[in-house]
């Protein structure tokens, strides 16, 4: 496939979910589409060298999240103006879509969790529930070894548990 | 608020299984997949569409921006190129000023202090130190001194008058000898001739004197010269004005003279000349002191006026002493 094809399809396969793992990290929206342009800025200026690169998620999703922090490092005002935060980002999806009461109650509650965890666990967690990674890309994305990998999530997911019943949120 | 139903999404353990991809072998999975566990499942499942997006405007937008991006980058990488250039020629710059201040300093651009025969030069030193050069001498001192160590060779005679620091000590070598000081004024005369005497007199403080060739080093006492001749030295006590008349430090007398050879030999090295006479007229003996004026013409007609001899200079500037 040639480089320009595979950057389109990159583009076109990972956008979306890319821009919603930002906005669920808590990056700004215009930090998030900015970190996004940078990294397939750069995808797309060394399209030649693309067979170095052995799993596409795990590489955008690292690239995107290293761009990210190095943002915050530097903040501009593109990181901090209009942050909404995902709850609120959420509730505009909700409305525009009327997802059924139940799927955005369960949603609501989920994201109230995973915000209070620390970015390393938070960042696992979005990986391991909602792309679905394997604990090798996660560890990819993490630059640690799968042991460590596992071992992220299953803290995350005990620290879910703790929140849970510190507020209270599935009760029954 | 609102409520949930569904039994399964009541439970937080049941979200996260499914969230966790539902594993084979879980009490979940052991459960009846009734109409009522699917739903909870897909809905759980669901969740995970519940996200924001970026519409089709937005990210065809998005990539708009790239594309403009990366076009900008790319005709800018000519200026890039420029940048990158300039940016090595500075640096280039800087590096051949820092390197160029080493070797400046430490393989010695050198000054070299040629005195002319009829003249005393009084020389500051960088350091604060200061430096009588007798007529004729040589004296090579580095444009900036060392950090540990002060040097300077000397050919010739001088007299040092040294800046004092304990943390960096001052030494004068030549080609026989070489003295290190502190804080300390001495005279040193070096010839350039081995068979001559060369001494090393100290005025005050200490100095140390190492002679090559004789290992180890001989320590001065203020009033003491060292002379040098034939590979062997001699220490003693000296009045160290006789020595310095040449500087004008003391004043420009002889004194403690015994006959003419004495006055005539420190005439000429007061003056930087030859001084020559007849074995009678150097025997003569004389006492008392003699004022060395600048020109040493005065200073001869007054020898004239009080010892029975005249002079005269012969072609190639010498002083030629006789009996009247």
């Amino acid at each position: 496939m040639a480089p320009d094809e595979v950057f389109s399809l990159l583009y076109v396969n990972y956008v979306d979910d890319l821009y919603y793992f930002g906005i669920s990290m808590g990056y700004g929206e215009d930090a998030v589409r900015d970190a996004i342009h940078d990294v397939f800025l750069k995808l797309f200026s060394s399209r030649t060298r693309y067979e170095a690169v052995k799993n596409w998620k795990a590489y955008l999703f690292r690239s995107l999240n290293n761009r990210l922090v190095d943002l915050s490092r530097h903040p501009t005002d593109s990181l901090e103006s209009d942050r909404k935060g995902i709850e609120a980002l959420l509730e505009d999806s909700f409305g525009e879509r009327e997802v059924d009461e139940t799927k955005s109650l369960v949603a609501n509650r989920l994201t109230c969790l995973i915000n209070s965890l620390p970015y390393r666990q938070k960042l696992s967690i979005h990986l391991r529930f909602f792309e679905e990674m394997s604990y090798d890309e996660i560890a990819e994305v993490l630059r640690c070894s799968n042991h460590a990998a596992r071992i992220s999530v299953s803290k995350a997911i005990q620290n879910l548990r703790k929140y849970n019943l510190l507020m209270k949120l599935w009760q029954e | 608020m609102a409520r949930i139903n569904n039994k399964y999404l009541n439970d937080f353990e049941f979200v996260l299984w499914v969230l966790q991809g539902c594993e084979a072998g879980s009490v979940w999975d052991c459960l009846p997949h009734s109409d009522e566990f699917e739903e909870a499942v897909n809905v759980v499942r669901s969740v995970r569409d519940v996200r924001p997006e970026l519409g089709l405007e937005e990210k065809n937008e998005l990539m708009r921006r790239i594309r403009v991006s990366y076009l900008k980058s790319k005709s800018s990488n000519h200026k890039k190129l420029m940048l990158v250039v300039s940016i090595c020629s500075v640096v280039a710059v800087c590096l051949i000023l820092v390197l160029g201040h080493r070797v400046f300093k430490s393989s010695g651009l050198e000054v070299i202090v040629y005195v002319a025969e009829s003249s005393v030069s009084v020389i500051d030193l960088k350091d604060g130190s200061k430096v009588w050069l007798c007529p004729g001498s040589r004296l090579t001192c580095p444009v900036a001194f060392d950090s540990d160590i002060r040097v300077v060779t000397l050919e010739g005679e001088a007299f040092f008058e040294v800046a004092h620091n304990p943390e960096w000590p001052f030494e004068v070598r030549s080609e026989f000898m070489s003295a290190t000081a502190l804080s300390t004024s001495f005279d040193m005369k070096v010839s350039f001739d081995p068979s001559q005497t060369q001494h090393v007199l100290l005025v005050d403080g200490s100095v140390g004197v190492e002679i090559n060739g004789h290992g180890g080093q001989v320590l001065l006492r203020p009033s003491e010269l060292l002379s040098y001749n034939n590979d062997s030295y001699l220490v003693r006590e000296v009045n160290p004005e006789d020595f310095l008349s040449w500087t004008g430090l003391y004043q420009n007398i002889i004194s403690g003279v015994n006959s003419i050879s004495e006055i005539a030999s420190k005439i000429s090295s007061h003056y930087h000349v030859t001084v020559r006479g007849s074995e009678s007229v150097m025997s003569i003996k004389c006492s008392g002191k003699l004022v060395l004026f600048d020109n040493i013409y005065q200073t001869l007609d007054v020898l004239t006026y009080v010892a029975p001899i005249s002079y005269s200079v012969s072609g190639n500037g010498e002083i030629i002493l006789k009996k009247k």
